[in-house]
């Protein structure tokens, strides 16, 4: 349906895939990342961690750190949060020494420009916090916590943790049912079908005064169709009335359109 | 337009009203409705053909109903029988002719 037009539809950008995590996808994204976050640690000699752990995100998640972001909506983005200065380590994130803040900047640029390349995303890098709507059931995102002693986090969106998944097989359900049209699937549905005069009025008055043997005149031409409608009104034929087998019957025709 | 000194218009206080026993009958019979019109519907039969086929009908194709030749056709108020009779031919148009009423058919 083309955008703007009327219908219960809504745009297609509006419409997320339905993608939910499991612990096996979890732990394949930690470990498409841990080269990056490796090597990025040997090259400023931070101790490795343990074994990166990759878990979804929440909302507290999201609410806490100073947060960078590389990568542009659409195209997966990545959110690196540090602790407010004095919570981390002090070499780190101290507010005491120039050269430390220094340090931290570049060290903190350096990882953003590893995200962005292994996400294949633009470099450009801006501030603020993921959005909150990220932290989010189906399509959520996911949260690395403690990159390093400093605490850093690191937040990838559903599109850029679900890219560095191997792909999934399209392959229709095994005993999956061919597509049919809607007319096919409605095929046996069985449709009540009413053959009646055109209305006619009548004074109240004049209806109960009616008698047996009374004739009713009606503005229905001999010449002209039955109207064959569906109990719904959903279908208009026509047809002339006949007799088929002892019974009455019509013979169906082209209805006019209504004016 | 004009206005008036605030002095000259006051509030209309409503009387809170309380429900009472009920008196005597407004309407007493349907007379004063005699002159409504109503819409009726003269109901010949009917069938039932399942979506396939109708999307498959083609003109000229005969749809036998659920009426026997004989049988009275209907005639409906509101969607209801009111009436029952036989249709029979008045000039050039259609008529119906009354053969079963409810008793009574007074409202």
């Amino acid at each position: 349906m083309a955008p703007g037009s009327i219908g219960p539809w809504v745009a297609d950008a509006d419409a997320r895939p339905l993608r939910g995590w499991d612990a096996a996808s979890l732990a394949r994204v930690a470990a498409a990342l841990e080269p990056v976050v490796g090597g990025w640690q040997a090259a400023w000699g931070l101790p490795a961690p343990a074994a990166l752990t990759v878990r979804v995100a929440d909302a507290r998640d999201l609410d806490r750190a100073a947060w960078h972001c590389v990568g542009t909506s659409g195209s997966g983005r990545a959110w690196l949060g540090s602790q407010p200065c004095g919570s981390g380590a002090e070499w780190l994130d101290s507010p005491e020494g120039a050269w430390a803040r220094q340090v931290s900047v570049l060290c903190r640029s350096d990882l953003l420009e590893r995200l962005g390349d292994w996400l294949r995303v633009e470099r450009q890098v801006t501030e603020g916090p993921p959005p909150p709507a990220l932290a989010r059931p189906w399509s959520g995102a996911v949260i690395v916590k403690d990159l390093c002693d400093a605490g850093w986090s690191l937040v990838l969106d559903a599109d850029a943790a679900f890219a560095k998944l191997p792909a999934a097989k399209k392959a229709r359900a095994p005993g999956g049912d061919p597509l049919v049209g809607a007319a096919d699937a409605l095929a046996s549905r069985r449709v009540h079908l009413r053959v009646e005069l055109r209305a006619c009025e009548l004074q109240l008055g004049m209806l109960q005064s009616l008698e047996p043997g009374d004739v009713i005149p009606l503005d229905h031409p001999l010449s002209e169709p039955l109207q064959v409608t569906g109990a719904d009104g959903g279908v208009e034929l026509a047809g002339f009335l006949g007799r088929m087998d002892g019974h009455k019957a019509v013979e169906l025709a082209l209805a006019r359109r209504r004016a | 337009m004009e206005t008036m000194p605030a002095a000259v218009a006051r509030p209309v206080l409503l009387e809170e009203l309380q429900p009472a026993d009920p008196g005597a009958r407004l309407v007493e019979d349907a007379s004063p409705l005699h002159a409504v019109k109503v819409q009726l519907q003269v109901c010949i039969g009917s069938a039932s053909m399942t979506v396939g086929e109708l999307l498959a009908a083609r003109e000229n194709q005969v749809l036998r109903l659920d009426r026997a030749l004989e049988q009275p056709v209907d005639l409906l108020l509101e969607g209801r029988v009111v009436a029952r009779g036989q249709l029979v031919a008045v000039d050039d148009r259609f008529g119906f002719r009354v053969t079963e009423l409810p008793l009574p058919l007074k409202v």
